[in-house]
């Protein structure tokens, strides 16, 4: 008997193919995002912690970074360093296992175009050898081939590099490094896990095939290049057994603390020698950080987009199922009145959804292993531009998601099923049940206007709660709409805004102290303006994590007056020489560190401690800046300049003299270029996420709005019989769409935007600051796609009244 | 040009069933005179209620003749074109005849798709055409009333019949409240639907078919939910405001009863009129 109940209901589900379809494929969308989302997830934590590994098939990473960001340190001075810190170690449970000097510099190539002219490329050298803490990474994949450099003529370019550049093993490339340019013989390409995120120093965003290098070299070579003598070094990588765990800047917590213990020992035993000297862990590590970070983020977000649309696929379910008990009401009271048992009846309606559920579900898991997985890797190769090595599918995960997917649908079918096997015979055989009307507020509210609109405004208010969860899940897919819109715009707008808008500058010229003054007479000669900028790494006192002090000549915010222009906030610009020097902090460092305008705050550089107070509060900005006057910044740290800001005149021709004269030039329409490419890069992602949520966001408002008519079918076959137009008909369905569609709208919005701030406020870290502002214009497009999606469903409804076989309705009435 | 003002000749109306054809009307002759009150009698399956949705131009006959005062009652095309179903049922298949039949659901999609240009401008646009058009026919001429009243439930008495007002292109209150004082129901008209009796609702039903001044009424079982009393008070009602209106009437019933109210009697059996009686 129950065999033939379930037989009847999946029978009855089948009448209704539309809504089956819509809801198998909501089902279906939610497992496969789900899926795919989780292997992203997954494929980047593994990625992380495998090319990290310390071991022999890992590439390592150090633990501890001790830089100086100032000068070099010579053979002697390196290897005393290391003695020191070695002697000194803390009593820890942590031993260090190795000390390696290692010579990194900021430089030049000169890369040679298609026309045969040059054109120079900002790029980072190491002196790396075979490297001991950290090597260079040759995964066996079509990125890299090779060798590592043995003599000091040979270089291992970056495989994110060869592209931009068209350069193949044995060309010979020109890099400079200070004053000095040398030929190379590449012989290799690879990563280095420092540059595994392809980022210019200073930029979260990656950058553009062939605007940015890394090159590999021997000791020898890079020393040769700087001409410097043998074992100079300006960084000491410190590697500690194992990998221990260090503190996350995305956290409050503290994570690492034996580390946290080791490097505040350490900063004792190195500012004795070197008071310049910074020290961190790997979350000084930009390009490590933001490698990790994407994959917390990611670990974190999945199952909140999975949940999400597994929610909406439920309500859907429950919805759907409770509209399939309200039709077939009498034939279930029929049953019970044949004295068919309950416990015969409710099986079935749980048994429906996870039949239903089980198709999606399938559907879900080959979508998301087939399409959504691969889709994904290709956006990691396509963005971080690095092989995906290993086998990242997490089975596990595909079950669990699949589990809680049936899970949530087996609940989402439990109350109807309860409902339709607590249905009274007496009442729905007398029609009682059937009758369900608009609130006597809205009757009267309605009473007033004509009886179309009183009419349609009733009938759309009838089942408030169903209302309710449509709306709740028409704002949740447009949560996942909306997000990538928002974030998309905000991103924009620190990106590209923060590089076209607020610079007033063409080209900033990297000097070491002193080489600032050459440029300075060549400028003045040349009427290009310049500005002199001061900018040094420093940590919150008390705190590891780092920010960047940054000394400006002028400061303005607005036109260009300044080389820089500022985003204030809050508070004042900060005045000359004040004791204690005043400065702006962002609003990142105002957000974590909780800093206010008015107070006095320090930070160090190295050992070295400067207070200062806060005037105002600047927006904008992705790393966590402190804004100085120049020369307040220049007598707390003893240097003067660290680069130049530069606009040159409209005909102006550039040629390589800055080349000679910098260690580093970063290009302003470079930057631009990079950040639109990666905007680019991401708009197929993107793309495929509004999609979804657009998909989402019309299964749902289908669903709920074809519900709507069918439950109305016997008022509009009766308006039909009495000579209704269609047109008439049509308009009543269009006020009610438009009234849904518009509330719909705002209410997912609002859900939208307050959904989105949340989401980036649990995302956003020390190293990567934003927030989410409502545009309105994006505020509108939300509006507007769910009201275009629920009129646009209007001539679905006139469809279907239009077919409506009238002859069978009359005979319904007559039944 | 007749007096008539339903004119039938020869009405047939066949249906397709997978047992045969069944002929529901198989020749049917009907002239009404305005003004008539008919009673159409018959056993179940005898014709009656197709007769009476052909009337109303709800359904359309397979063949004949049917004019409403001197004009042709617009019908529907009834056929479904060749190509809307490309791939023919698939027979002799036994107990795989159900996957089968899945298997040539799904493969007329694209090729459903692919002539769907066609359909729309050789079937689908003509028939919301003819469709619009008995619309028409039914909201200028015809009166209808159910067996089971069929008010709309989220509308007051007095909204129920401003509804089909406004719907057919004119609003008037004070006909609909005159026409509610006509069935005896003036003090009930903010109530809603649950809160009146069947009968009330039965002449509600009444008076919002004749809100619209139709030409003819019809009603199929009308008395069919309600008690015998309660049927007579309906009918009464009914033939007082038709006469007041001036409204010609055609009543499908099964029960004899009921005659007392009519003008001329017709008894159907097996899609033909057997007798025609005036009273």
């Amino acid at each position: 008997m129950k065999a033939l109940l379930t037989k009847r209901l999946f029978r009855s589900l089948w009448r209704s193919k539309i809504r089956l379809v819509a809801v198998v494929l909501i089902i279906m969308v939610g497992v496969m995002s789900g899926i795919a989302f989780g292997h992203y997830a997954h494929m980047t934590t593994n990625m992380y912690s495998e090319i990290y590994e310390d071991s022999e098939n890992g590439v390592n990473l150090a633990d501890i970074w001790v830089e100086n960001p100032r000068d070099i340190w010579d053979l002697e001075e390196s290897e005393n360093l290391c003695e020191e810190i070695s002697l000194q170690w803390a009593n820890s449970q942590l031993p260090m296992v190795e000390c390696e000097p290692r010579l990194v510099l900021e430089g030049l190539l000169i890369a040679t175009e298609d026309d045969g002219s040059e054109r120079l490329v900002p790029g980072v050298w190491h002196g790396i050898d075979e490297g001991d803490v950290d090597r260079v990474w040759m995964p066996d994949d079509s990125c890299c081939e090779g060798r590592l450099a043995e003599s000091h003529d040979e270089i291992v370019l970056d495989a994110h590099v060869v592209e931009g550049l068209g350069v193949e093993l044995g060309d010979t490339i020109t890099i400079g490094a200070g004053q000095g340019i040398l030929n190379f013989t590449i012989v290799g390409f690879g990563y280095h896990p420092m540059h595994l995120y392809f980022a210019a120093p200073g930029s979260i965003v990656p950058a553009e095939s062939g605007t940015f290098a890394a090159g590999y070299l021997t000791s020898s070579g890079l020393e040769a290049l700087a001409n410097v003598s043998a074992g100079t070094a300006n960084m000491l990588l410190i590697d500690v057994l194992d990998t221990p765990e260090y503190d996350l800047e995305s956290t409050d917590e503290k994570e690492g603390e034996e580390l946290s213990a080791i490097i505040d020992s350490m900063t004792i035993t190195v500012t004795d020698i070197d008071q310049s000297a910074i020290i961190y862990d790997r979350s000084g590590i930009e390009s490590v950080e933001l490698l990790r970070a994407d994959a917390e983020g990611a670990m974190k977000t999945y199952p909140v987009i999975t949940a999400m649309l597994v929610l909406v696929a439920g309500i859907t379910i429950f919805l759907s199922l409770q509209r399939l008990i309200q039709s077939q009401a009498r034939e279930i009271a029929i049953l019970r009145t044949l004295g068919i048992p309950r416990s015969a009846i409710m099986p079935s309606y749980v048994l429906a959804p996870m039949g239903i559920g089980l198709f999606g579900i399938i559907l879900g898991i080959i979508g998301g292993i087939f399409v959504g997985s691969p889709a994904m890797e290709l956006v990691y190769e396509e963005i971080m531009g690095i092989p995906i090595i290993g086998d990242n599918y997490s089975f596990m995960q595909v079950f669990e998601i699949s589990i809680i997917t049936m899970i949530l649908v087996m609940f989402s079918g439990i109350r109807p099923a309860w409902q339709a096997a607590n249905l009274d015979p007496l009442k729905v055989l007398r029609g009682q049940v059937e009758v369900k009307l608009s609130s006597k507020a809205i009757q009267q509210f309605t009473s007033k206007l004509p009886t179309t609109i009183g009419l349609t405004i009733r009938s759309s208010t009838r089942k408030p709660i169903r209302l309710a969860f449509t709306f709740f899940a028409v704002g949740l897919s447009m949560l996942i709409l909306g997000s990538m819109l928002f974030m998309m715009n905000s991103m924009e707008d620190v990106f590209i805004g923060n590089a076209d808008e607020s610079s007033n500058w063409d080209q900033q010229a990297i000097v070491y102290p002193g080489m600032e003054v050459e440029i300075v007479e060549w400028a003045e000669e040349n009427s290009i303006d310049y500005e002199l900028l001061l900018t040094l790494p420093a940590n919150p006192d008390g705190d590891s994590r780092q920010l960047v002090a940054m000394g400006l000549d002028v400061f303005s915010t607005s036109g260009n007056q300044a080389m820089q222009t500022l985003s204030l906030i809050e508070g004042d610009l900060p005045n000359q020489g004040s004791d204690p020097p005043e400065a702006l902090v962002d609003e990142g460092i105002q957000h974590f560190l909780g800093w206010e305008v008015g107070e006095v705050q320090a930070i160090r550089f190295g050992s070295q401690l400067v207070e200062f107070k806060i005037t105002g509060i600047t927006e904008g900005e992705i790393a966590r800046t402190v804004y100085f006057n120049r020369a307040d910044l220049a007598s707390q740290v003893d240097l003067e300049t660290t680069s130049v800001f530069l606009t040159y005149p409209e005909e102006f021709n550039r040629t390589n003299e800055l080349g000679d004269m910098s260690i580093g030039i970063i290009d302003k329409q470079q930057t631009i270029d990079a950040m639109e490419s990666l905007m680019e890069q991401q708009q197929v992602f993107f793309i495929s996420i509004q999609f979804l949520g657009i998909v989402v966001a019309i299964v749902v408002l289908f669903n709920t709005l074809i519900i709507n008519l069918a439950e109305r079918d016997l008022e509009l076959a009766t308006l039909r019989v009495l000579g209704a137009p269609i047109s008439r008909i049509g308009s009543m369905m269009l006020g009610e769409h438009f009234a849904i569609g518009l509330i719909g709208g705002v209410l997912g919005a609002i859900f939208s935007i307050l959904g989105t701030q949340w989401m980036i406020s649990s995302l956003v870290q020390w190293s990567f600051y934003f927030k989410v502002d409502a545009d309105p214009l994006i505020s509108s497009y939300l509006v507007g796609i769910v009201l275009f999606i629920s009129v646009a469903l209007t001539p679905v409804g006139m469809w279907r009244v239009h077919r409506m076989d009238l002859v069978e309705k009359v005979k319904e009435f007559s039944n | 040009m007749t007096d008539n003002l339903v004119e039938i000749e020869g009405m047939k109306r066949y249906y397709e069933m997978v047992s045969g054809t069944v002929k529901a009307l198989n020749g049917v002759d009907l002239q009404v005179k305005e003004g008539e009150r008919i009673i159409l009698l018959g056993p179940s399956g005898s014709g009656k209620t197709t007769l009476l949705n052909c009337i109303a131009a709800l359904d359309s006959p397979t063949a004949g003749q049917y004019s409403f005062a001197g004009k042709d009652v617009p019908r529907t095309p009834e056929i479904i074109p060749r190509w809307w179903n490309p791939i023919p049922p698939l027979k002799g298949l036994g107990r795989f005849n159900r996957i089968a039949e899945i298997f040539r659901y799904f493969n007329n999609i694209p090729l459903r798709l692919l002539f769907y240009p066609l359909h729309y401008f050789t079937y689908s646009k003509p028939l919301a055409k003819a469709s619009e058009e008995a619309t028409s026919f039914r909201r200028e001429n015809i009166g209808y009333v159910f067996q089971f009243f069929n008010l709309l439930q989220d509308l007051t008495v007095l909204e129920n019949i401003l509804l089909i007002q406004e719907l057919a292109g004119g609003r008037d209150e004070n006909r609909a409240r005159e026409l509610l004082a006509l069935v005896g129901l003036e003090e009930e008209v903010d109530r809603f639907p649950t809160e009146i009796s069947g009968g009330q609702q039965q002449r509600v039903a009444i008076a919002r078919s004749l809100a619209k001044r139709p030409k003819l009424l019809l009603g199929d079982e009308l008395t069919g939910n309600l008690d015998t009393k309660t049927s007579s008070m309906v009918m009464e009602v009914l033939v007082k405001a038709c006469e007041a209106e001036n409204i010609t009437t055609v009543f499908v019933t099964h029960d004899e009863s009921l005659t007392k109210y009519a003008t001329r009697i017709i008894r159907l059996d097996s899609g033909v009129v057997i007798s025609d009686e005036i009273v």
